[in-house]
C-alpha cells in the first residue's frame, strides 16, 4: 500500500485544521478534502495522506488530544476503517 | 480645531487600525464562505481565519488548547456562557463592587431565577479592592468568584492574580472588557479559570465580537443550541470544544477583523502601548487637577490604573460637560453611570454619575492638552 491514500475524519473543522497543521509541521504530505459521504453523515473536512504515513499519524493525532476520530484507507469507492476510536461508521 | 478628539475607547476603540478595515473587505473578497460547514474552498478559507484566530488568541492569553477559546459577538455574551452556564440552583458566587452590569444584570437574573446566591464585596471608594476581602466571602459551597480585571468608571485595576492565589479551588471569571490588549493577562500564571474579552476596544477588532476561555475541567452548559457544522446526523449538541458554544455562523469579517487587530497590538506591543496609556494618564491627572471645582474619581495613580478616568466638576451635570465638550470642542466623552451603577455607588457618584475620558494608543499629549484647556473654557464660562 506504497501508493494509497487514507483518510482521517475528525469530529470538527477545528480539529481537522489543528491536525492539518501538527502533519505539516511532522513533514507529512496532507491534503484536506471534503468529508468523504460514505464515511460519515457529517458536513465538513477530512485529510487525505498516504497510507504509508498512518502510523505516525496515529501517533500524532491520536494521543492525549484526541484529535482523530478515525482512519480509513481508500480502495476505489470503498473505505476500510484502521483504526481509531470512535466509529462513525465504515460501509 | 476642526478635527476630532476620540477619548471614549473604554465604548469602543477609534479609529480602527486600517488593516482591521483591510482584513474585513478581504474575507468578502478573498474568503466568505461558510467555516466548517461546506467543504468548498471558500468555506475552507474562513475556516483557516477562524482556526488562526483561535491560535492566536490562545497564544496571546497564555492558554494551551486552542479548542477551549470560543468566539462570542462580544463580553457580555462571554459573560453570560459563563455566569448562566455555571451556576446552579442554589449556587453561591462573589463578586466585587465596581463590577459592569454585564455581570450584575445575570447575576441579579440568577438570584431571581434560580435562587443563586451572590455575594458582592465592597471596594473602597476609590475603586481598590482588598483581595483579602474576597477570599473571606468564600464558602465551602462558593461555585464562582467573578471579577472585573478593571473597572469601566475609574480604571482601577483590581487584584486578579492576588485573589487567585487565595481562591483554593474555587474557579475564577474574569471579565477582561477593559485590559484585553493593554495589561498582559496569562491565565495560566494569573490562576484565570474563565476568561471573557471583548474583540472591539482595546484588542481594536470590530464591534460584534469577544471571546471566552474555558480551563480544561470547567465545562459550563451552552448558553445557545444550533448548527455547528459538526455530527449533524443528531439532534443533541455536541459535547466537544469549541463546537458546544459555537452554534450558528460566526461573525466572519468580524473574526477577521479581530485577527488582524490583534496583529496590530502585538506590532505595538502591550509594554509599549501600557506605557503610553499611563503617560497620558499621568498628564490628564495632572491637568485635571489644575481644573477649579473639579473632582477627580479613582486613585489618580497611573500605575494602578487603566487610561480610563472619571471626574464631575461642581456644578455641572456630567452630561452638560460631555455635551459642552463635543459641540464646542469635538472632543468625545462619555457621561452617565457608563452601564455600570454598582461602581458608582462605590465611589459615591449614584444616581448622576461621571464624566469619563477613556484614552487609547491613538490619544496624543496634544489632545490631553487640549481636553484640559477645553474644561478650563467651560469651567470659566459657567
Amino acid at each position: 500500500m506504497e501508493d494509497s491514500y487514507c483518510v482521517a475524519t475528525f469530529r470538527s473543522i477545528h480539529q481537522v485544521m489543528k491536525s492539518e497543521q501538527l502533519l505539516k509541521y511532522k513533514g507529512i504530505w496532507t491534503d484536506m478534502i471534503p468529508n468523504p459521504r460514505t464515511l460519515v453523515s457529517d458536513c465538513g473536512m477530512a485529510l487525505l495522506f498516504y497510507c504509508r504515513d498512518a502510523v505516525m499519524v496515529q501517533e500524532i493525532l491520536g494521543g492525549d488530544s484526541a484529535l482523530l476520530s478515525n482512519i480509513f484507507r481508500k480502495e476505489g469507492t470503498e473505505f476500510i476503517i484502521l483504526e481509531g476510536g470512535e466509529s462513525l461508521g465504515s460501509r | 480645531m476642526n478635527s476630532i478628539i476620540y477619548f471614549d475607547h473604554a465604548a469602543t476603540s477609534y479609529p480602527k487600525p486600517p488593516s482591521v478595515i483591510q482584513a474585513c473587505q478581504d474575507f468578502f473578497l478573498k474568503a466568505g464562505g461558510n467555516p466548517g460547514r461546506s467543504g468548498h474552498r471558500l468555506s475552507l478559507e474562513s475556516a483557516r481565519i477562524v482556526y488562526q484566530a483561535r491560535e492566536a488568541f490562545t497564544s496571546f492569553f497564555g492558554a494551551a488548547d486552542s479548542s477551549r477559546l470560543i468566539f462570542t459577538s462580544n463580553a457580555t455574551e462571554s459573560l453570560n456562557i459563563a455566569l448562566l452556564g455555571m451556576l446552579r440552583e442554589g449556587s453561591h458566587v462573589v463578586t466585587s463592587s465596581m463590577e459592569h452590569n454585564a455581570v450584575m444584570r445575570p447575576l441579579r437574573h440568577l438570584e431571581k431565577t434560580r435562587g443563586v446566591e451572590v455575594t458582592v464585596v465592597q471596594a473602597s471608594p476609590d475603586g481598590t479592592l482588598e483581595p483579602s476581602r474576597i477570599a473571606m466571602a468564600l464558602r465551602k459551597d462558593t461555585s464562582l468568584i467573578v471579577l472585573n480585571h478593571a473597572s469601566n468608571v475609574v480604571g482601577t485595576v483590581l487584584p486578579v492574580r492576588e485573589v487567585a492565589a487565595l481562591k483554593g479551588t474555587v474557579p475564577l471569571l474574569v471579565d477582561a472588557a477593559q485590559t484585553a490588549g493593554v495589561l498582559p493577562i496569562d491565565v495560566q500564571k494569573d490562576g484565570i479559570d474563565l476568561l471573557a474579552f471583548t474583540g472591539h476596544k482595546s484588542l481594536w477588532g470590530p464591534t460584534g465580537t469577544g471571546g471566552l476561555y474555558i480551563r480544561p475541567g470547567l465545562q459550563p452548559s451552552p448558553l445557545k443550541y444550533g448548527g455547528t457544522g459538526s455530527f449533524s446526523e443528531k439532534e443533541e449538541m455536541p459535547d466537544f470544544l469549541p463546537d458546544c458554544y459555537e452554534c450558528g455562523t460566526l461573525n466572519m469579517m468580524g473574526i477577521a477583523g479581530l485577527l488582524a487587530g490583534l496583529g496590530e497590538v502585538q506590532q505595538a506591543g502591550l509594554p509599549a502601548i501600557l506605557s503610553h496609556e499611563r503617560m497620558l494618564t499621568e498628564m490628564l491627572v495632572q491637568g485635571l487637577k489644575t481644573v477649579p471645582g473639579l473632582i477627580l474619581y479613582g486613585t489618580g495613580e497611573p500605575e494602578k490604573q487603566t487610561a480610563t478616568l472619571s471626574f464631575n466638576m461642581e456644578g455641572l451635570m456630567s452630561s452638560d460637560v460631555t455635551g459642552a465638550l463635543d459641540r464646542q470642542f469635538r472632543i468625545m466623552t462619555r457621561s452617565g453611570l457608563q452601564c455600570a451603577p454598582s461602581p458608582h455607588h462605590t465611589i459615591g457618584t449614584h444616581p448622576h454619575g461621571t464624566v469619563r475620558v477613556s484614552m487609547g494608543w491613538s490619544n496624543t499629549t496634544q489632545e490631553v492638552e487640549q481636553l484640559i484647556e477645553a474644561l478650563s473654557i467651560i469651567r470659566r464660562s459657567m
